[in-house]
């Protein structure tokens, strides 16, 4: 059909089309993994939200650790919408650049919290271990790290493996599938495997809480 | 080009001759034909209908935008506690579960983690070897490994039944898993022999747009042949 690329036609046509396709939900650079547009976040009336992320005021939001202790909650992560198993948040806009970093596991939640200095700088759909091998609840430090590790007892590979416990209990990356349980380890999705390692100093402070329900 | 030239030669005003406009000076109107109307509803096409779709395209992205950035402040603040149970998918339900790890301890390590009865992991897929018609199924689950050898090592084929004559109608023809002797030869010697392929849904429409996009644009070329018949090349 000659007639509709000729001249100004053909201009008209690629404006409608960029008006009418180009543009979507209005996102922030941050790595996204499944972002769904269309649902609302709840703010918190003394917060403010800035692009993807949650301020609150100091010595407003507490986020309870084991042991009774409390973290004190700068800002936290907008997701948009509820994560499946697979997804995860990475976004280091706006959070302190140095500052001590703590990683915060709920099971009951199955997710996985990485703030820094009091500002979440990433989230992630975790898996756990199962009820034969469960997952140790409590506060834990980073023992040992490894790109590229090899579990010896169940021949399995462990990208960016961080070890919190001396037998064998570790963060790494993993294939996050609903109804898929670890052998004692936390799984997290590789991409985001990858950023917790890069960010990770030895001896940081994991902190896994137990899920509420649990048979054991 | 030729009515013009008609035209001129019986004494008529010559029109000026514009290489983009080549409808124009006093006759006009009157060599004004289809073509030309043609063209000005296609001119007020574009002017009017596609900044119409132009604005209403703008204005659904404003929509977007404006729906996205209102944040309308819930009844109960939410705090981290609760932007974490809105963002969780829930907690896992109790039962067992397919361990992640492809390989496992050996046997004689054992510590029960190999699921609910030691045996390894569950398989969710593919429960049931499936074959084509024409293919000897793969070994596996209950399939006597011995089967396979009669049509190795024998050189003539084993007798056909007579039951089986003609090509398999459903189940595939081969698998016989049972070592039974008397099996079947594949037919044309591989796999995909006697199968029917139905095309998908979406091809079958594929090719009906196809066929009305062709016959769309053989109707207007004829059409357009029928309007405006074609014109000696001007000098």
């Amino acid at each position: 059909m000659p007639w509709i690329l000729s001249g100004g036609s053909g201009a008209s046509l690629a404006l409608v089309m960029v008006a009418t396709l180009g543009v979507g939900p209005v996102g922030a650079p941050d790595e996204v993994h499944d972002l769904r547009a269309g649902a609302q976040v709840p703010v918190l009336s003394t917060a403010s939200l800035a692009g993807h992320r949650i301020r609150y005021a100091p010595g407003q939001a507490q986020l309870p650790l084991t042991d009774g202790a409390m973290l004190q909650v700068g800002s936290m992560l907008a997701t948009d919408a509820r994560m499946k198993h697979g997804d995860y948040r990475w976004n280091e806009d706006g959070a302190v650049s140095n500052g001590p970093l703590l990683i915060r596991i709920d099971l009951n939640h199955q997710i996985l919290s990485v703030f820094r200095g009091g500002d979440e700088i990433g989230t992630a759909v975790i898996l756990y271990g199962g009820t034969d091998k469960p997952t140790p609840a409590g506060t834990f430090h980073i023992l040992q790290k490894a790109r590229d590790y090899h579990s010896r007892s169940y021949d399995a590979p462990m990208p960016y493996m961080l070890r919190l416990t001396d037998d064998g209990v570790a963060i790494h990356g993993s294939d996050v599938q609903p109804g898929a349980a670890t052998h004692g380890c936390i799984g997290v999705p590789i991409a985001f495997a990858r950023r917790l390692f890069d960010v990770t100093v030895q001896d940081a402070q994991v902190v896994i809480l137990p899920a509420a329900h649990s048979k054991i | 080009m030729l009515k013009r030239l008609v035209r001129h030669a019986v004494g008529a005003t010559v029109p000026k001759m514009d290489s983009r406009n080549d409808v124009g000076g006093p006759d006009a109107a009157t060599t004004q034909s289809g073509a030309g109307k043609k063209r000005r509803r296609r001119m007020l096409f574009i002017l009017v209908v596609m900044p119409g779709v132009l604005a209403s395209g703008l204005v659904l992205q404003e929509q977007n935008r404006a729906a996205l950035s209102s944040a309308a402040p819930a009844a109960m603040p939410a705090g981290p506690d609760s932007l974490l149970a809105a963002r969780s998918p829930g907690a896992r339900g109790d039962g067992d579960f397919l361990v992640m790890k492809s390989t496992f301890a050996p046997p004689g390590s054992g510590d029960g983690a190999m699921g609910p009865d030691g045996q390894g992991p569950v398989e969710r897929v593919l429960s049931q070897i499936r074959t084509r018609p024409g293919e000897i199924a793969p070994f596996g689950g209950d399939s006597d490994p011995s089967f396979v050898m009669p049509l190795l090592l024998n050189g003539p084929l084993l007798p056909v039944p007579a039951s089986f004559a003609g090509p398999p109608a459903g189940p595939p023809g081969l698998a016989v898993p049972t070592g039974d002797p008397t099996f079947i030869a594949p037919p044309g010697g591989g796999g995909g022999g006697g199968g029917i392929v139905v095309p998908e849904p979406s091809t079958w429409f594929m090719m009906l747009i196809g066929f009305f996009l062709v016959g769309h644009s053989l109707r207007r070329r004829i059409a357009r042949a029928r309007l405006a018949p074609p014109v000696m090349a001007s000098g």
